[in-house]
């Protein structure tokens, strides 16, 4: 027995044969001919504010309890339908504002009522596939007691060079309503209730099979976004004042994303990269790189250990507290807006019984000043840490 | 976990399934799976059914407009075409009217005139495919699927058995073997390669815990005539049988790709083994020699 490298024969001869019905369960873009029904648990805890941050107390932060219910149906070898319905509720207090504490040092203040929502959401999809690729609609619906979220899109996919080359694009368009609790009330006179916002992306990009073992893909995207885009629990300090969180109303984010995704066969292992810059008319700058790696164990585990490091910079109208106006009238101290880095670590598990599939991940998040490549005059209190923990099972039919 | 075997005839072979299950009742699930899947594609793809795709398409041959076929077959077509640019055209589907001149069970050698009327039949490259339609613009061209339908329908009986929930076994098309998965504990199968001189006994073993693997020889279909042996595998160039290597065996992460580089190598003759190094597939051959056979 004597072997070589594949060759580019081989490569064409693979793709040709990867194309084959017969191998549909390798190759995506034939619609699979079993429905799916699955359950997925979700348990999302914030770590506690220390006494430090805030100048007093330690304070619990919000978590999150979610059950998503989902159901995959093909119909013919040309359509296959999805519905996803969530359940949430989110409880728990966060950050309000930050005040300049003893020689200017920052301190958060969090909203003192504990906040109390349920979320209901419906996200239907439809997908067609072609010989040559695949078209996909998504409508979807969201509301809480003060949110509501309605929004549509549509993706398509082009095959080309015998599978090698996948061209994609999209669009998805959002309209937010705001109805913010106890907004115009005597206690918060000056938070809005009432307003909305919308939001607008495009998308495209290509991914190539380089060779057997290796995919890469580079997508870029663009959302506009306009109306009411500050958070409307959200004050900030200034000069003495607390004032509504204000941003501009309108936002343009650009995005690149690169994925790598490469496959060893004698390890029965993949390697997954993936790389993200994001830009926005914010003065936003953020990096994100995530490597995973997949691990066959047996017949029918994996196990996939990651680690993502997030990086970004502050938004040019963010202090964490003001000293002074500003003439655009723009103020956020939100922590999201800041200079700040961020570790997650994750692992999951996956295994496979008969039709049966099983699925568990547990995430932890921590995020730092220290961990941004931008520079930080002072780090805000309210950076946050959590983790993740979830659960699904799923099953074919 | 018990293992369960079912010996069965199909594509004119003496086939198998291994099939690990839990209980009986699950393998005999997976095998009607798998065994409706290799009847489904032998009717399809078969050469004596009037209703077959194959028939149907070689009835259009001469017929300008053609024929539309279905998908599964156009991937197949295009995976022909495939191999017929990766080959410089030695797998070629159009080469089975050849068989009008050869005829194995006669013993005797046709001759030169008779092959090279033939010729003018032969040629992928006289074909029009443009999916999903395919012409045949010369009347008395054939298509033979049998050069590499028995391994692909290897691959989907896998297949099948993996979709009915078994993880181990594997599927055996007279020798054209397909791994559904290793033996449970995670160890290689050792498969036996045909002697090609010596038919009741195996010449080497392989060990394989995942793809397939698949051989082709010249003892398959074959005569001798005066010391020489012609064999089934016939040049499409020439019209005349390759003459240089007795058996080869491919592995590949599929079985169709394994069985269509064993006839690619067998058509290169001496250039055989070297091509097969080029593509990367591990592979063993034995050549002809004087007293039987030796590897190379």
């Amino acid at each position: 027995m004597q072997l070589k490298k594949p060759s580019s024969s081989l490569l064409a001869l693979t793709t040709a044969a990867l194309a084959l019905p017969g191998y549909a369960p390798n190759a995506e873009a034939w619609a699979d001919t079993e429905s799916d029904a699955g359950y997925r648990f979700s348990f999302y805890k914030e770590g506690d504010i220390s006494a430090e941050a805030t100048n007093g107390h330690s304070s619990e932060r919000y978590q999150v309890i979610s059950n998503q219910f989902h159901l995959l149906m093909p119909r013919g070898e040309e359509w296959e339908y999805a519905a996803d319905v969530t359940l949430e509720t989110m409880s728990g207090a966060s950050p309000w504002y930050i005040v300049p504490g003893d020689s200017g040092k920052p301190i958060q203040v969090m909203s003192g009522a504990s906040i109390e929502d349920t979320r209901y959401a419906l996200q239907g999809r439809a997908r067609k596939f072609r010989e040559d690729g695949k078209e996909s609609f998504t409508a979807s619906v969201s509301n809480e007691r003060d949110y509501l979220s309605i929004s549509g899109g549509g993706d398509v996919d082009f095959e080309l060079d015998g599978k090698r080359t996948t061209i994609s694009a999209g669009a998805l368009y959002s309209h937010d309503t705001l109805n913010p609790t106890d907004g115009r009330s005597d206690r918060f006179p000056d938070r809005i209730d009432h307003a909305t916002k919308n939001t607008m992306t495009a998308y495209g990009g290509v991914s190539e099979i380089l060779n057997e073992q290796t995919v890469a893909q580079l997508a870029l995207s663009y959302t506009f976004s306009d109306g009411f885009l500050s958070d409307p629990y959200k004050e900030a300090y200034v000069a003495g004042n607390i004032v509504a969180d204000s941003r501009p109303d309108r936002r343009n984010q650009f995005a690149v994303n690169f994925k790598l995704r490469q496959y060893w066969a004698g390890w029965k292992g993949a390697l997954h990269l993936d790389a993200r810059y994001f830009h926005d008319d914010w003065g936003v700058a953020a990096d994100t790189v995530e490597l995973g790696w997949y691990q066959s164990v047996g017949d029918s585990w994996t196990v996939s250990p990651s680690v993502r490091w997030y990086e970004q910079g502050h938004a040019d109208f963010y202090r964490p507290y003001y000293t002074v106006t500003r003439d655009d009238g723009h103020y956020s101290s939100d922590y999201r807006l800041s200079a700040y880095g961020a570790l997650a670590y994750r692992l999951g598990v996956m295994d496979t019984w008969k039709q049966w599939s099983f699925s568990m991940a547990l995430e932890y998040y921590d995020s730092n000043d220290g961990y941004t490549l931008h520079s930080v005059d002072q780090a805000n209190p309210g950076l946050v840490d959590f983790a993740v923990i979830s659960a699904s099972v799923s099953r074919k039919f | 976990m018990q293992i369960h075997s079912y010996p069965f005839k199909a594509m004119g072979s003496p086939c198998e399934l291994k099939l690990y299950a839990e209980d009986r009742a699950q393998a005999d699930a997976a095998a009607d799976r798998a065994t409706g899947e290799i009847s489904r594609l032998e009717r399809v793809y078969s050469r004596y059914r009037p209703d077959s795709v194959t028939t149907r398409i070689n009835r259009s041959a001469g017929i300008a407009r053609g024929v539309d076929v279905d998908a599964e077959t156009a991937g197949l077509l295009d995976y022909a075409a495939s191999a017929y640019g990766e080959s410089d055209g030695l797998f070629d589907l159009t080469s089975g009217v050849l068989r009008r001149a050869w005829d194995f069970r006669s013993g005797r050698v046709p001759d030169r005139k008779r092959v090279e009327e033939l010729l003018p039949l032969v040629g992928w490259d006289k074909i029009i495919w443009r999916r999903p339609r395919i012409v045949l613009p010369v009347a008395g061209m054939e298509l033979d699927f049998g050069g590499f339908v028995k391994e692909y329908t290897a691959d989907c009986a896998a297949q099948a058995c993996r979709a009915a929930g078994i993880a181990h076994g594997l599927v055996d098309l007279g020798g054209d073997i397909a791994l559904i998965g290793p033996h449970p504990d995670g160890s290689a199968w050792r498969v036996g390669v045909q002697h090609p001189r010596d038919l009741a006994n195996a010449i080497a073993y392989v060990e394989l815990d995942q793809g397939a693997i698949a051989t082709s020889g010249d003892y398959e279909r074959f005569m001798e005539v005066d010391g020489t042996r012609y064999c089934h595998i016939l040049n499409p160039r020439t019209g005349w049988p390759a003459q240089h290597l007795a058996s080869v065996s491919v592995l590949a992460p599929q079985c169709l790709i394994a069985g269509t580089a064993t006839t690619i190598a067998i058509l290169k003759e001496e250039q055989g083994p070297a091509w097969l190094s080029e593509l990367g597939l591990s592979h063993l051959c034995f050549e002809r020699t004087r007293e039987g056979v030796r590897q190379c």
